[in-house]
């Protein structure tokens, strides 16, 4: 009896030891090495030595939303639905530029009311079909079909094409559907899902990006494997990318740190100064927070009111507290630094105590009132900035009453005007204005209630408009008219952070904070 | 009384603040698109006819589609349904591998410096919240040492073994407490008795009358206390996988309350409520084998 206790023991022991020395990985591919110089490479992060098995681990808080296009809501969706469902054309990391994706070349001609693109000779599913125009017009009907972006592409009214070549009719001039061609809502599905049905397709999704799927779920794991019918025979450098989601941050950074991590995704500004400076990726910045002020009821239905409340936030404290590395005071509603982006003609609010109470003197609030600011609690920065904001606004006898809803709480009580005040950051999701436009006319002026016809109207003529110029002087219009109204007032702007492995290169990320897997390497 | 579970838990659900339907179908979506979704749904018919309809699905087997995945939510308990049983299966190796050798020690030693510190360790465990404890061990253990992986569950065999270790190492951390205190309680207990002394006087050695006797009879109360524990580790998965990042149920069952994913939620709490129901009626008949006095009526 002793002894077979003893054998048992030993078993035991050596299953442990031989567990303990067993290879870290399943995959011991090595990576190809880094040398082809692109566009997007061109911003890397410092050079040195990567993952050996090829495999890049990447860690993120967000979960993720499933494989239908249209329903992307979090970043961490719009990033995997790139690594996999690849658009015509891609993003430059400048914010304000168009790549190429699955077409090599592009035209828009307003007078013929065409898009015109050439497919690359190599592009394929990974399936290992050819991308074709019918594939291509499939994907506008579901495109079309979405509630969220749907009407995005409205403009299309037809898709025809020959060989590599694929047209697309407007049906009237719209300078917005070429950028948006290099969203991830605009990826890229075989005709007919491939064979499969629509729910058989969103289970186990093709496409045609340098990714397929190997693994998914939406609140764990997610592996990639390299596409071995990608059109770019150099890329992705990685054979594999293992997306964890975390939710917690010490974890996250536990992670990073011990080096089981190569990436963690959209670091809030409260948690980056715990992570070595070196490592973070700073975005342009872009990140556009705001309160929407309620202008269905009393005290903000009087837009001298809400213009006091703008004069009485002191911004350069907000900022400080999100850290002035990061976020800075707004230059105005519209998130900064992509296409067409303009500041305001007129100075933006800042710090005016004495402006604000003359505002709110001659108001129907003199006196201030109790108002109740509802934010997502889960958001370490809006929790934060809400008691800044509570800070300041006693300054002028507003009572805030802060009120942190758990994320979808919040949701329901920002886009059903529940509340006095809704708190939110926004950004785009690809590289035009009218992205802005969009999110800002879909949350009924950013959680306000605000009237959205002006600005239909103006998306409109951004939309026709004939030259840049002319759509910088919408955008610049918009800015003022927010000024105007303070129905939305941006109370910072700042950068999306991503902590990076410095030996990793190839790295980049647009303003708004997608990258792509493919441009890294760990060479 | 999984009924009333179900029924419990349905009805949170209705109450818990947060539209299921603008999860599904997106942030930018109007308020009409909304209700359509909601009606096709059947999400707008009176709350007694969405439960009847899914007390229907149940009694088939059927647990419906994750609004998130929209993959079926069997699929999904399936796939964490192993993360999950090892780490309890570990969990509870663990407890019983540190409980039984210190409640012998300190039942044996009673009231000596043994007595005293493994009393003391086993105030200081449970004092200790489980989602410290893990982080602790993350940061003094796994990252110098490297011998674990500081997340997730691995590919291999040795894989797993190295990623649940310290998960279950804390989950036994936190239970091994109550198991020492009644293992202890009862060990003194029957030490005292008098078969055991009848043992002594007919010159039989301390640790064979331990080993065929004591144990045996003091187990029995401890099983119970076992089979409570399982059901507070299981709950206790749900904050250590999260801590580990291990892609188990608890981790399920957190992200599905987190996105409103009321088919996953439900099937996640019903499986966690039958596991509990199972744990118990198990050591009722654990009970029953070790204690002849104990008979198990129909």
């Amino acid at each position: 009896m002793r002894y077979r206790a003893a054998i048992a023991l030993l078993a035991v022991l050596a299953m442990f030891a031989a567990a303990c020395s067993s290879d870290d990985s399943g995959d011991t591919t090595e990576t190809t090495t880094a040398g082809t110089e692109t566009t997007q490479a061109s911003e890397t992060t410092a050079a040195g030595g990567g993952e050996e098995d090829g495999t890049l681990q990447v860690v993120r808080f967000e979960s993720f939303d499933g494989w239908v296009l249209d329903q992307a809501a979090a970043w961490s969706t719009y990033q995997s639905h790139l690594a996999v469902i690849e658009p015509l054309l891609r993003f430059g990391a400048d914010g304000k530029s168009l790549a190429d994706g699955l077409a090599e070349e592009w035209s828009y001609d307003p007078d013929a009311l065409t898009i015109t693109f050439k497919l690359k000779e190599g592009a394929r599913f990974s399936s290992g079909d050819p991308v074709t125009a019918e594939d291509v017009a499939f994907s506008l009907d579901v495109w079309t079909a979405g509630p969220n972006f749907g009407i995005s592409f409205e403009t299309i009214v037809g898709v025809t094409g020959e060989g590599s070549e694929v047209v697309l009719e407007l049906a009237y001039p719209d300078n917005t559907i070429l950028p948006l061609m290099a969203s991830s809502v605009a990826g890229i599905m075989p005709k007919d899902f491939g064979g499969m049905t629509e729910d058989e397709y969103y289970a186990n999704p093709i496409g045609a990006g340098p990714y397929k799927i190997d693994e998914w779920s939406t609140g764990g794991r997610m592996v990639f494997t390299a596409n071995e019918y990608f059109y770019d025979p150099e890329r992705p450098y990685y054979d594999t990318v293992v997306v964890d989601v975390i939710a917690d941050e010490t974890e996250r950074q536990i992670l990073f740190d011990g080096g089981e991590a190569d990436l963690v995704e959209y670091l809030s500004a409260t948690a980056a100064p715990r992570y070595d400076a070196a490592d973070i990726y700073q975005c342009t910045t872009h990140a556009t927070a705001h309160i929407g002020l309620n202008v269905f009821n009393p005290p903000f239905d009087d837009p001298e009111v809400r213009q006091a409340i703008a004069y009485a936030i002191d911004y350069d404290q907000v900022s400080a507290a999100l850290g002035t590395d990061y976020f800075e005071p707004p230059s105005g509603i519209m998130a900064p630094n992509i296409w067409n982006w303009v500041p305001p003609t007129k100075p933006y609010y800042r710090l005016d105590l004495a402006k604000a109470k003359d505002l709110l003197a001659g108001s129907s609030a003199p006196d201030g009132g109790s108002v109740e600011l509802v934010y997502d609690s889960g958001s370490d920065e809006d929790t934060l900035v809400a008691q800044v904001l509570q800070a300041n606004l006693a300054e002028i006898g507003f009572d805030l009453q802060l009120n942190g809803l758990e994320t979808l709480a919040f949701i329901d009580a920002a886009w059903s005007l529940e509340s006095d005040i809704a708190m939110w950051t926004y950004g785009a999701i690809q590289p035009d204005s009218a992205d802005p436009m969009n999110w800002i006319m879909a949350t009924g002026w950013l959680f306000s209630g605000y009237e959205i016809d002006t600005l239909t109207e103006q998306f409109f003529a951004y939309a026709e408009a004939e030259t840049p110029a002319d759509q910088e002087a919408v955008i610049a219009q918009i800015q003022d008219d927010a000024i105007d109204a303070a129905a939305a007032i941006a109370y910072a702007q700042g950068s999306y952070l991503h902590a990076v492995n410095p030996n990793l290169s190839g790295f980049w990320s647009a303003p708004w904070g997608l990258y792509y897997y493919d441009t890294i390497s760990g060479s | 009384m999984m009924l009333g579970i179900v029924l419990v838990v349905f009805l949170l659900l209705q109450i818990t603040p947060g539209d299921p339907v603008r999860q599904i179908v997106g942030l930018r979506a109007t308020q009409e698109q909304l209700e359509e979704v909601r009606a096709e749904m059947g999400l707008d018919d009176h709350v007694l006819v969405q439960y009847g309809r899914y007390v229907g699905q149940l009694a088939q087997g059927d647990l419906g589609y994750s609004y998130k995945s929209k993959k079926p939510v069997t699929s999904m308990i399936a796939d964490r349904m192993v993360v999950t049983a090892w780490l309890l299966t570990a969990g509870v190796l663990m407890t019983l591998l540190i409980s039984i050798p210190a409640a012998i020690a300190a039942a044996l030693y009673r009231g000596k410096a043994a007595d005293q510190v493994i009393r003391g360790a086993g105030l200081l465990g449970l004092s200790m919240p489980a989602f410290w404890v893990g982080v602790m061990l993350l940061l003094l253990v796994a990252l110098p040492t490297g011998w674990f992986p500081p997340g997730g569950f691995g590919e291999t065999f040795g894989e797993h073994v190295r990623s649940i270790f310290l998960p279950a190492l804390t989950l036994a951390i936190g239970s091994s407490p109550f198991i020492i205190r009644s293992l202890r309680a009862s060990t003194i207990s029957v030490l005292n008795s008098d078969y055991v002394a009848t043992g002594r006087s007919i010159g039989g050695s301390r640790s064979r009358l331990v080993r065929r006797f004591v144990l045996r009879n003091a187990a029995v109360s401890s099983v119970t206390v076992l089979a409570l524990e399982i059901g507070f580790l299981l709950f206790g998965a749900v904050v250590i996988e999260t801590t580990f990042a291990l892609p188990g149920l608890g981790q399920g069952l957190v992200l599905a309350a987190r996105g409103r994913d009321l088919p996953a939620i439900q099937g996640y709490t019903l499986l966690f409520a039958v596991i509990v129901v199972a744990v118990y009626l198990l050591s009722d008949i654990a009970q029953a084998m070790l204690d002849p006095r104990v008979e198990i009526e129909s």
